[in-house]
């Protein structure tokens, strides 16, 4: 069974022409028949619970400067949700000079290869995606 | 020996196979399950199951066309396109798949999934 979760957000209005995973590393690229390539990173679950800890502690800590030590009920022992938004995070959008028709992970793992309609291959090299 | 899918009314834009592995080894001696996703212009994404050639679960994604589709390599989410820059991600549920859908007399299930964030 298939089942929904929700609509992600994208930087860019135009139509979606292409989503595609990265076969090995966790990247997400999704393109716009514009001239954008964007490209999720995606998180493990330990990542986003490690950053919501950490911002609890902040805003624990915040509270404690700005009030009166009052008795403040603890957080409930349960952690908070983890939505996909948070684990699908921008990582760079990939714009070219012209409108992309295709696009393809490199080989090895180096960079990303976009067709453009001006018939040029050009390879991007996005940085950390090794 | 090929074999036709009917079902979409419009031009197919993704297909990818789904295998339903068992994971629960001690109920099921059959093989592992072949499905396939499709999506579609006719904003329906569709669930088939290889062995009967049935379609086994209907669902109107978006609003427009579904351009494009794919599904992360743990076969755990597929992410949709659509021709209105909609971006909707999606869980496979492996466990209900393993128990064996109770098809409907018109033998598929279908969700229409209004709006939802």
């Amino acid at each position: 069974m298939i089942h929904p979760i929700m609509s992600l957000p994208l930087s860019s209005r135009h139509r979606v022409s292409q989503i595609m995973f990265h076969p090995t590393q966790p990247y997400l690229a999704v393109q716009s028949h514009d001239r954008s390539v964007e490209i999720f990173r995606i998180r493990t679950e330990e990542e986003v619970r490690k950053k919501q800890a950490r911002r609890k502690k902040r805003s624990k800590e915040k509270k404690k400067k700005t009030q009166e030590a009052e008795d403040q009920v603890s957080d409930a022992d349960g952690e908070d949700e983890i939505k996909l938004v948070d684990l699908f995070t921008p990582y760079l959008v990939v714009r070219a000079s012209a409108k992309i028709r295709s696009f393809e992970f490199g080989v090895d793992d180096k960079g990303l290869k976009v067709g453009t309609q001006v018939i040029e291959t050009i390879i991007y090299s996005v940085h950390q995606l090794i | 020996m090929s074999h036709s899918l009917r079902g979409h009314r419009d031009q197919i834009t993704g297909i990818r196979f789904i295998s339903s592995s068992d994971a629960q080894p001690s109920t099921s001696t059959g093989p592992n399950s072949l499905l396939l996703l499709t999506s579609a212009k006719d904003t329906f994404l569709k669930l088939w199951d290889l062995s009967t050639q049935h379609c086994i679960q209907t669902v109107v994604a978006h609003r427009s066309e579904i351009w494009t589709l794919d599904i992360d390599p743990e076969q755990r989410l597929v992410f949709t396109g659509s021709a209105e820059g909609e971006m909707k991600a999606w869980r496979i549920d492996h466990g209900a798949l393993e128990d064996g859908l109770k098809e409907t007399e018109t033998g598929e299930v279908i969700i229409h999934v209004k709006n939802f964030s």
